[in-house]
């Protein structure tokens, strides 16, 4: 029986792991530089639907292309990292990619 | 009073929301009370969670369609009177989901992506089977928080 930092984590895992948790950061930042005026163009890849098309557009896209080449490059090796470790990076990439959001939300409509 | 095509679209987004919040709820039930798999529960528990991860996906691509009508700006849309009426319920609420919920078919993914990957593992192995209890939490409370942000605005005003 082994604990989570004993358990060891493969390249083709390590690989999702590491991509789906830049992705989530990437999602915050790109939220964070939505109405910046030299990329809120860019980011309305379907202007019905504004900068959210673009947001998922382009994060799934970098999702798709990070895990691709991380899976090429680690496939072969049989540990990177330990399950405890990338758990971590994960659940702290999801918090960070939202809180980015929801710090750049307008709060101060709830006094309005 | 019959519903519009977009009013069933829309609910049909929010059956997905539930429908993956079960199928997590269901994950994390094998996950404490089972001490072994056969092989065809593992593969029924495979597919379960990839269907999981692909419904919202199309529970965010629904969700992207909707929004589209949403915020058209005209007074009559249903950001128009939401921002008259109460703001936040927008700016707040309506973002949170909106943009929050793209992390969404990450999150999926990634669960079934170890579901696959670890097969029997998830309930043989204390590790994994911790890891996967950690990753189904994270994603049923940050998917209640954000079902709990997209019901908020749709009480001042739905799309139609």
């Amino acid at each position: 029986m082994k604990s989570l930092s004993e358990m060891k984590v493969s390249g083709s895992l390590a690989a999702m792991f590491c991509s789906t948790s830049i992705t989530s950061i990437l999602i915050g930042i790109l939220f964070y530089v939505r109405n910046d005026p030299s990329i809120n163009l860019t980011l309305q890849v379907y202007s019905a639907a504004g900068t959210w098309s673009g947001i998922g557009l382009y994060s799934y896209i970098i999702w798709i292309i990070l895990w691709l080449i991380g899976y090429i490059a680690l496939r072969g090796r049989k540990e990177v990292g330990s399950l405890r470790t990338w758990v971590i990076v994960f659940v702290l990439s999801v918090i960070i990619g939202t809180l980015i959001i929801e710090a750049n939300l307008e709060w101060a409509s709830l006094f309005e | 009073m019959a519903l519009t095509s977009l009013e069933i679209v829309m609910l049909i987004h929010g059956f997905i929301a539930s429908i993956a919040l079960m199928a997590a709820t269901l994950l994390i039930g094998v996950l404490m009370f089972a001490k072994e798999l056969s092989a065809e529960d593992v593969s029924k528990l495979k597919w379960i969670s990839v269907g999981t991860a692909f419904l919202v996906f199309v529970m965010d691509f629904l969700g992207g369609y909707g929004y589209t009508f949403y915020r058209v700006k005209v007074p009559t849309s249903a950001r128009s009177i939401i921002l008259a009426t109460a703001p936040w319920a927008h700016e707040v609420a309506f973002e949170s989901m909106e943009y929050v919920s793209l992390l969404g078919p990450l999150i999926a993914t990634a669960i079934a992506y170890v579901v696959w990957h670890y097969e029997a593992d998830i309930v043989k192995e204390p590790a994994v089977k911790r890891v996967l209890l950690i990753m189904l939490a994270v994603a049923i409370l940050w998917g209640l928080a954000l079902v709990g942000a997209g019901v908020i605005p749709t009480r001042v005003a739905s799309v139609k």
